[in-house]
């Protein structure tokens, strides 16, 4: 009995010493934590993505208090992020135009079909280093899903034709996929624009058409629609210095149906449904079908017009 | 004397049989030959021969490009009809000279130096780079820039590659039986070339007859032959050293590094021939062979015949056939289709039937280590290929995955089918890629 109470007495003894011990360690070895860095970890989402290009949500909220990190690199996060990283630091803060990744390929395997058997492993780095890949066009998307292995947030997929697609409700703009994608494709696009072209094929109009149905020839007819259709050699690309919305023929004009306008279709049907397909390119021959019409009714015009001298009104006269 | 080797290595099998007893056959040159201006590594070399041309068996048609680089000759006579992109056995399409064949097989007057024993080294060396030789065990390196080393590594030993060790091929074999004494003088060529004290030739013990062959060519010489284990690679340039020599070629490093030069049987001939007849490399011999190909054998063909006239000449008929590799099953390239030429470069071609090609999914790691056994270059292939899947490429590195010469040995003994050499290749190009983006 006795020997058990001095047991029991010597451990609580023990116990006591010790947290005397830390107690007291506590305070003299405290590490001095700035409290806006609990405040900053609880915001942060803490995905750790590194879309900040730092290690981590830690490393974030540390650059932040360092003053080294910008308050809008935190792509998850958003415009409520930086509006309340803004707050706890007490600072001005300009909220950064959200960006989601854009996958720009279109042409799956029945637009740009399988030109030789794969059996290396599933990797689009690897197929691609393998002379060039296994699909007749070399600058599309292999559809391996590298950028799926990349994605922290489980917004890519793969479509029924081959390709991928990324979901810009779920994307938060941490370009990790970019990086995996070894033929450059996934680029990122202001969240808000509509309009997209999903090709980055430069060669010319003929090897174009030689290795896939939609892709971008650089015929420019888009950028008669709308000046915010820029080209670089024989690639159409949508600018994004204008704020004002495209024109919806501006896709509808596109005689390669590269030309991609959220507006009118979901992207996993425009990317892999035949009947979506069908139903553009019925609403493109309309177009250009009442393009024609118009256009035919402006030369009927033109020739009187020319006497007057008043060519810039003659259009807005013909078309009611 | 007992057989030597390196450690490490595999025994696949090797189906030599059907091929090695069959002598060499001539196969008549094609109505039209396709010939790649960039046969070799380095420098693609620059057509000189304007389409429209008439051009005789062994004229020049594309120069030198550099001094990693090697000219082109035709391989037969008649027009040059055009130089255009043609599919390539790399899978890409290569720059080739087309040219008509007019059957007259008029030949370039060539002169060669018979007397090659007081002739100058640099002449001899001259010779060997006009003739356009390069190495023909399928790397291609340009020969005279093996034979030039830099006068800080002195070369004390010549081997002569004749270990044979990729499944199914043959050519080497029937060269040694059939070309004995070309051969031996071309290794004494290139060994006064290097100044080299002694030469060696390496034969597999699978090969008795060409053992026998050799030996007796070269008893009145003081060249070694030396009989190897039967074992894949054995003919890797490396591991030749290691098995002949008892030398460690270190890590990045060439075999002029500790003072040897490895030449394949093949291109020993060629040597011969560029050197005693002046006559350019425009064909070689290779082996047609694999189940898909009814009658197989080993054959003399004219460079930039393509590979379909070859398969038809063997009977292959293309519905039967599942998968066509240039090279031996090993290290060779699987092409998609027929329509490409034969190169310098070409050692075999092998057709196989579809059930014989099937592709098992693979399974997980289960940490059995053969395939640490199995790689002759001593690394851990489980390990790098771990490295692949996580995308940690610079810790691959630390695991010396650069020295992987991509055998495929640990490949072929994973029993989880894991493909371990496609992925140190892919982390091998990330290690190159981050290189080339840091320099």
């Amino acid at each position: 009995m006795t020997s058990m109470l001095i047991a029991i007495s010597v451990l609580c003894g023990i116990g006591l010493a010790m947290a005397l011990l830390l107690a007291v360690g506590k305070r003299a070895f405290a590490v001095e934590v700035d409290p806006r860095f609990e405040q900053l970890m609880d915001v942060i989402p803490g995905a750790n993505c590194g879309g900040c290009g730092l290690p981590g949500c830690s490393g974030y909220a540390s650059a932040l208090l360092a003053g080294t990190a910008a308050p809008d690199a935190c792509p998850p996060g958003g415009a409520e992020l930086t509006m309340e990283i803004g707050r706890i630091l007490g600072m001005e803060v300009t909220v950064r135009e959200p960006e989601v990744a854009l996958v720009r390929c279109a042409g799956g395997n029945s637009e740009s079909p399988i030109r030789a058997r794969y059996d290396g492993i599933d990797d689009c780095r690897a197929a691609h280093a393998l002379a060039g890949g296994f699909k007749s066009c070399t600058h599309g998307c292999l559809g391996l899903g590298s950028c799926i292995a990349a994605c922290t947030f489980n917004a890519i997929e793969r479509t029924a034709n081959g390709l991928v697609r990324i979901d810009p409700e779920r994307c938060t703009g941490c370009r990790n996929c970019i990086a995996a994608c070894p033929r450059h494709i996934i680029a990122m696009v202001p969240k808000k624009e509509v309009v997209h072209v999903l090709c980055i094929n430069p060669d010319k109009a003929k090897d174009v058409k030689a290795v896939c149905t939609v892709g971008c020839t650089g015929c420019k007819i888009c950028g008669k629609q709308s000046p915010r259709m820029v080209f670089d050699g024989a690639l159409a690309r949508v600018s994004t210095d204008a704020n004002d919305p495209l024109d919806p023929s501006v896709a509808l004009s596109c005689p390669q149906g590269s030309i991609y306008d959220a507006r009118e279709y979901r992207l996993s049907d425009w990317l892999s449904s035949a009947d979506t397909r069908k139903h553009f390119e019925e609403r493109a021959a309309a177009w250009k079908e009442a393009e024609k019409a118009r256009k035919a009714g402006a030369r009927k015009e033109k020739p009187p017009k020319k006497d007057d001298d008043q060519p810039a009104s003659s259009q807005q006269e013909v078309t009611p | 004397m007992s057989a030597l080797t390196f450690a490490g290595g595999i025994h696949p099998a090797y189906h030599k049989d059907r091929t090695s007893g069959l002598a060499v056959q001539a196969i008549p040159a094609p109505q039209e030959v396709i010939i790649p201006l960039s046969q070799h590594i380095g420098a693609p070399a620059k057509a000189c021969v304007e389409p429209g041309a008439a051009v005789k068996v062994g004229q020049m048609i594309a120069e030198s490009g550099g001094f990693v680089s090697a000219p082109v000759h035709s391989s037969v006579s008649g027009t040059m009809k055009a130089i255009e992109p043609r599919p390539g056995p790399m899978g890409v399409p290569v720059l080739c000279a087309i040219i008509e064949n007019d059957g007259t097989d008029a030949a370039e007057d060539t002169a060669g130096t018979a007397d090659w024993k007081t002739a100058s080294v640099a002449d001899l060396r001259q010779k060997i780079q006009s003739c356009g030789v390069v190495g023909m065990g399928g790397a291609t390196f340009p020969t005279h820039v093996k034979l030039s080393p830099p006068p800080n590594k002195p070369i004390d030993t010549v081997i002569l590659n004749g270990a044979e060790c990729e499944p199914f091929l043959t050519a080497d074999h029937r060269i040694m039986l059939e070309h004995t004494a070309a051969m031996v003088e071309g290794l004494q060529i290139i060994t006064r070339i290097l100044d080299a004290k002694h030469a060696v030739v390496g034969i597999e013990v699978n090969k008795p007859d060409a053992l026998d062959a050799v030996r007796s060519a070269c008893a009145s010489t003081d060249i070694r032959v030396v009989p190897l284990q039967i074992k894949y690679p054995q003919g890797g340039e490396k591991q030749l050293i290691s098995a002949v020599l008892r030398r460690e070629v270190p890590s990045g490093g060439l075999p002029m590094d500790v003072g040897v030069v490895v030449q394949n049987a093949g291109t020993a001939r060629a040597v011969q021939q560029a050197v005693t007849a002046g006559r350019p490399l425009y064909e070689r011999i290779l082996t047609v062979t694999g189940s898909a190909v009814p009658e197989p054998g080993n054959f003399l063909v004219r460079i930039g015949t393509p590979v379909a006239t070859l398969l038809t000449h063997c009977g292959v008929s293309a519905d039967r056939m599942g998968r066509l590799i240039l090279g031996g099953p090993m290290m060779g390239f699987a092409q998609r289709h027929a329509d490409v030429p034969v190169t310098k470069g070409t050692s075999g071609i092998l057709a196989f039937l579809e059930t014989e090609s099937a592709i098992l999914p693979p399974m997980a790691c289960i940490r059995c280590g053969r395939c640490v056994r199995a790689c002759p270059m001593r690394l851990v292939p489980s390990q790098i290929a771990a490295c692949c899947d996580h995308r940690l490429f610079s810790h691959a590195r630390a695991a010396d995955a650069m020295d992987c010469m991509e055998c495929g040995s640990c490949a072929h003994e994973c029993p989880s089918r894991i493909p371990l050499v496609q992925k140190i290749r892919l982390v091998k190009a990330e290690i190159l890629a981050a290189r080339r983006k840091t320099a």
